[in-house]
């Protein structure tokens, strides 16, 4: 007990050591350890020959885990967490796995965003973070083992979800992933995502909100491509997983994949940021990746060849899995020697070796067609440059029976890559790249067209001062603020 | 994704503020993500009846002002919480692996009297309402880890708030915004949810009151504030992802009785004879004077005895209702009752003594002074203002949170 005999004295006092507390709690430490000279604290559990990937979020090494020690017997797992967390969430299952005989050097996780709610990940950001992430743990291992490792399993929550998924797609690498879980992920969107979201979500919003134009490219082609094995894990019930009510209780699941609901199933109640740490939930998991066959050290992954109009795996023994007019082949469709190419379809295969359980990275190819001479081109509808809100962008080739193939994860897109069927939807800074492949095989100028979705552009068109004068120069730099 | 719904308010524990209970509300005490928050909160009372020391519900201002009469408080209360851990990554045993969360309150309020509950205070010179900043609450605490029983899960958390004295504490009046004296709050609380639907906040809590050496309103302000007990517990229920209810109970005892040294009410001017022999216009609810010296044609005035004195302690009883609105993840609306159910309020026998007017300079007035008519022994006397009266009337309150980093 105190008590009070002068308290005006006490107000500057409280004053000044209130606006520090406040400044300190609103400051994120990332930003506010740095201005004292101090290095924010994270979670760095690698060993000292592994330099850790660049986030292509924050410009900075990722935190996290892996790599630590007891070889490489099985395909080493990545873990991938949701929005607004980091490496740190995977802890837990770090211990389970550990304990159900996996190695550290066949763990590993990243914090591959902002770690802070107030600067939220998505998708589209983060892909390239994503590719690093898989190489470097490929090109360590693979370095630290003296074999190639070619695979990986991913485990993935939440944004993780759909962020794995797009990585895929647009990197073409739906062979480098053996088995892929998703767990509580928005694959038909998540209600607490909305189409005017404001600051730092807006992007994640534009992409995960339900109907949304960047989750019908996602899911366009097929759910599950390739020879990956999918899991899905979630709530089910409609209540527990707060952010998958009805009718989002099955967004979690995949078409083609085995999709657990495991409140449903097993009489739980596992909230969103439970489910995936749970001991129940991670044996299952542990079910799923033990099913799957480890390939052979010695292994090659099987290719695709072309020979005239007819396709084939190479070596033979391999199988070529295809199908026509756009969509991904699964583990479902149907293998065989050899597929011959039919006009005007685009057929898109993979190469699966039953024996090793490799495959090869997605093609996708048309019949062959009389040949010409003149110049593939091709044109995008909306410029590129800065915009406040997510634009549709339509490519149009120079010739209609070219197919097109495009790519927003930077790199230049192959044959493999996304085919174009409707307008790109473009939520946030990205940069789409795209080529047109005509029947003859000739192929268009890579288009590259970058385009930033902007906040700040907003806030610069609505200063007070051109409220009153409308003739006053917007003055957007083109420097996006961390986070947005 | 980590954009659970935050369903949040106070925690601050069986605070009051103007005799407003601040209680739990919906999800107070659940563990929310790392981020901040913020929270507008009003709140409107008209207090019309309020608890004697027997538990007996009475009209304000017994016996000395008519039934009818009312004070009116209104507060609008700003809150701002932190959630976070700090210790993330320094490997410090229970703090690296627990969320810890702060937050700060304050606001504004503005209350006012009814004309007679005014015209009551004005005969000893006192005033009505007080306007003007709150007091600052602080707080911070730490989170327990998470239980799961089946479809049950529950956290507990371990909080400590201090009360700053810095609101406006003005001696003359009747109703205050700021208190005038320092407490700090130990709690402890629980959240739990059944099968995510049904949401259980519990809390209990002791609040150590310091000492008040400038009490208002003629003193009846007590000077020793006994600390408090209080017990809180609300039941909601989720309806939908926009829609919930609850219903809460509210405990709150003084542990023992205030104690009131420097009681100094006395009449502002001395009043006529006639006046001090009407109980209902001397403000002290008895004659003053012996009714042979009503004719008399001088004036007369009291001076209390300064204590000490001792209430019986007080308490109070409530239930509370409430609606909630959840607009995307980003804010909630509340509107809820408040409904005292019982109590005891603060009284005290105070002894004056009463002198004529008859000495120049009027000196206080004992049984030696020379102007001495009488003594009033044991004159009934109501303590005033939060940590003395217990209001008998319903409030409401209106309240939005906002969360800044949320669509």
């Amino acid at each position: 007990m105190s008590t009070v005999r002068k308290k005006k004295n006490w107000i500057p006092a409280f004053a000044g050591m209130t606006a520090a507390a406040l400044v300190a709690a609103c400051a994120p430490r990332e930003w506010l350890l740095p201005k004292a000279g101090i290095e924010p604290p994270a979670l760095r559990d690698f060993p000292a020959d592994f330099t850790p990937p660049v986030s292509s979020e924050t410009g900075l090494p990722m935190p996290g885990f892996g790599g630590t020690g007891g070889g490489v017997q099985r395909t080493p797992l990545i873990f991938i967490h949701g929005n607004t967390v980091s490496a740190r969430f995977w802890l837990p299952a770090r211990e389970h796995f550990r304990k159900a005989g996996y190695t550290g050097d066949e763990l590993w996780a990243f914090g591959y965003g902002w770690d802070n709610v107030r600067y939220f990940d998505s998708g589209d950001l983060s892909v390239p973070g994503v590719e690093r992430i898989v190489s470097s743990v490929m090109d360590y291992l693979s370095k630290k083992t003296g074999r190639p490792v070619r695979q990986v399993d991913i485990v993935a929550h939440s944004l993780g979800v759909t962020l794995v998924r797009q990585w895929m797609a647009q990197t073409n690498s739906f062979h480098k992933v053996r088995s892929f879980i998703g767990a509580c992920g928005a694959n038909d969107g998540v209600w607490t995502a909305w189409p005017d979201s404001r600051g730092q979500n807006r992007v994640v919003s534009f992409e995960l909100r339900p109907g949304s134009p960047w989750l019908s490219q996602l899911n366009r082609h097929g759910e599950t491509p390739g020879a990956t094995r999918t899991m899905t894990l979630f709530d089910g019930t409609g209540w527990a997983d707060v952010l998958f009510p009805h009718p989002y209780e099955r967004s979690g699941a995949l078409e083609g994949a085995y999709n657990l609901a495991y409140n449903v199933e097993h009489g739980t109640h596992f909230g969103h940021m439970e489910l995936p740490r749970e001991p129940g939930p991670m044996d299952a998991m542990l079910e799923f990746l033990r099913a799957a066959p480890e390939p052979p050290s010695a292994a090659e992954p099987p290719q695709l060849v072309r020979e005239g109009d007819v396709v084939r795996a190479s070596p033979r023994g391999a199988q070529v899995h295809c199908a026509t007019g756009g969509a991904y082949p699964t583990r479902a469709t149907p293998g065989a020697d050899a597929v011959t190419l039919r006009a005007p379809a685009v057929t898109t295969c993979f190469a699966h070796d039953a024996q090793t359980g490799l495959a090869s990275a997605m093609g996708r190819f048309l019949a062959r067609g009389a040949a010409r001479d003149a110049p593939l081109s091709l044109q995008a509808s909306v410029a590129p440059g800065a915009y406040p809100q997510p634009q549709s962008v339509k490519l149009t080739a120079s010739e209609p029976d070219a197919m097109i193939v495009y790519s927003t994860a930077g790199a230049v897109p192959g044959p493999g890559s996304p085919l174009y069927a409707a307008p790109i939807y473009v939520p946030g800074p990205l940069t789409l790249t795209a080529i047109a492949i005509a029947p003859d095989g000739r192929t268009s100028e890579p288009l590259t067209l970058d385009y930033d979705i902007s906040l700040e552009k907003i806030e610069a068109a609505r200063t007070l001062q051109r409220q009153f004068d409308p003739a006053v120069p917007e003055r957007y730099q083109g420097v996006r603020k961390k986070g947005r | 994704m980590q954009r659970l719904l935050a369903l949040i308010a106070a925690l601050a524990a069986g605070s009051a503020q103007a005799g407003i209970i601040f209680t739990p509300h919906l999800s107070e005490y659940s563990k929310l993500p790392h981020g901040q928050y913020s929270e507008l909160m009003f709140v409107h009372t008209t207090i019309e009846d309020v608890y004697d020391r027997t538990g007996k519900r009475i009209h304000l201002g017994a016996p000395y002002v008519p039934k009818g009469e009312s004070v009116e408080a209104n507060i609008a209360l700003m809150k701002f919480l932190w959630i976070g851990n700090v210790f993330r990554d320094s490997g410090i045993p229970v703090l690296s692996d627990h969320a810890q969360f702060c937050r700060v309150i304050g606001g504004l309020g503005w209350q006012q009297s009814s004309q007679k509950v005014y015209e009551r205070g004005r005969l000893f010179g006192l005033t009505g309402g007080g306007n003007g900043l709150t007091d600052v609450f602080g707080l911070c605490g730490i989170y327990t880890d998470d239980y799961r029983f089946g479809p049950l899960t529950a956290n507990g958390l371990l909080a400590g708030t201090v009360k700053f004295p810095v609101g406006r504490f003005d001696r003359e009046a009747l109703l205050n915004t700021g208190t005038n004296y320092w407490s700090t709050i130990p709690q402890v609380a629980l959240h739990a949810e059944l099968w995510g639907r049904l949401i259980l906040d519990a809390t209990a809590s002791y609040q150590f009151n310091g000492d008040n050496d400038q009490p208002a309103y003629g003193g009846t302000t007590p000077t020793r504030i006994a600390d408090w007990r209080t017990q809180e517990v609300n039941l909601a229920f989720k309806w939908s992802e926009h829609w919930f209810t609850d219903v809460g109970f509210s405990h709150r005892d003084s542990v023992g009785p205030n104690r009131f040294d420097q009681v100094t009410v006395s009449y502002k001017d001395p009043i006529p004879a006639q006046t001090a022999c009407d109980n209902t216009n001397n403000g002290l609810g008895v004659p003053i004077i012996d009714p042979s010296l009503c004719n008399s044609s001088n004036r007369f005035y009291v001076t209390p005895d300064a204590g000490p004195y001792a209430d019986r302690g007080i308490y109070g009883d409530a239930l509370t209702a409430g609606v909630y609105y959840v607009y995307r993840t980003s804010s909630v609306l509340n509107l809820r009752v408040f409904y005292p159910l019982a109590g005891r309020g603060s009284q005290i026998d105070v002894d004056f003594e009463v002198c004529s007017d008859t000495v120049p300079g009027r000196p206080p007035c004992t049984a030696s002074s020379p102007n001495y008519v009488s003594s009033l022994p044991d004159v009934l006397l109501n303590g005033v203002q939060e940590a003395a009266a217990t209001s008998a009337s319903p409030y409401i309150e209106a309240r939005l949170v906002y969360l800044f980093w949320a669509p």
